[in-house]
């Protein structure tokens, strides 16, 4: 009786054996940007970010106030200058408000803002930016 | 004789090839969409806004210039002098920051920072000199 035993030399993996290392990376990958990475809403213009020392680790919200060099504001995907602002606009606001502030903007600039901001009853106002590295 | 052994066909719910498409395409879309920047937030209290105008005696008021120049009763400190002067404070006491005309929001922020990492807790803004 003679077995036929497959040849070593001969023996090529199949090609989805090749793809599934390949696929375990991806997979991986793509896990690792799911758990790391945030979402940030497309910005109605370019705002630079600030760099900040300290504070407390925070995640931009979806509610995201944008504010250009310029003044310009940006929220929930349309600009508005700070006379535009209402009390209705920040009605639906659950916690605080995040604001991402441009670092070339003037400081008194931000400071009337946060405080119209007070006026229209958003109590609760957060400026974040990124963690300095140094 | 010879015994070949039996040809099972193995049937795949799904192949590989348009999988690891769907993969690469979402992987794409996440590498592009998302931020791995590390967010830290500071909270804004303006000056005037609460009981802190009871507190003028243990209140430190400084005028923030552009280059986080750092100017008190007409006497100008560089960033460095200004974190020492913080350092021998007691952590209780408020600190006033009020920015110049030209100062921008970073050098503002800057100063916060230095007196944050100083020890200094309470830090709050004011729009008058």
């Amino acid at each position: 009786m003679k077995l036929e035993l497959p040849d070593k030399h001969h023996y090529r993996p199949a090609r989805d054996d090749q793809t599934l290392g390949l696929i375990n990376i991806a997979f991986l990958l793509l896990v690792f940007f799911l758990m790391a990475g945030t979402l940030m809403p497309p910005e109605p213009f370019d705002v630079d970010t600030l760099v900040l020392a300290s504070g407390d680790p925070a995640k931009p919200q979806s509610d995201l106030l944008l504010v250009a060099a310029d003044g310009r504001i940006g929220y929930r995907g349309s600009v508005f200058v700070i006379d535009d602002l209402s009390a209705e606009m920040f009605a639906g606001l659950n916690g605080a408000l995040t604001i991402r502030a441009d670092p070339a903007l003037n400081a008194q600039a931000m400071l009337r803002l946060i405080g119209e901001l007070r006026r229209l009853g958003v109590g609760d106002i957060r400026l974040v930016g990124a963690l300095s590295r140094g | 004789m010879k015994i070949r052994a039996a040809h099972r066909r193995q049937r795949r719910l799904i192949g590989l090839t348009p999988l690891i498409d769907v993969v690469f395409i979402l992987l794409f879309f996440f590498m592009l969409a998302s931020s791995l920047q590390n967010w830290q937030g500071i909270r804004f209290q303006l000056a005037g806004t609460s009981s802190t105008m009871l507190e003028q005696r243990n209140t430190l008021r400084y005028v923030v210039h552009p280059g986080a120049r750092i100017e008190r009763d007409g006497e100008r400190l560089e960033l460095a002098a200004f974190a020492g002067f913080i350092e021998s404070q007691p952590p209780d006491r408020l600190l006033v920051l009020v920015p110049a005309p030209e100062t921008p929001l970073q050098d503002l922020v800057s100063v916060v920072d230095t007196a944050e990492l100083a020890g200094l807790k309470r830090i709050i803004f004011g729009t008058r000199p």
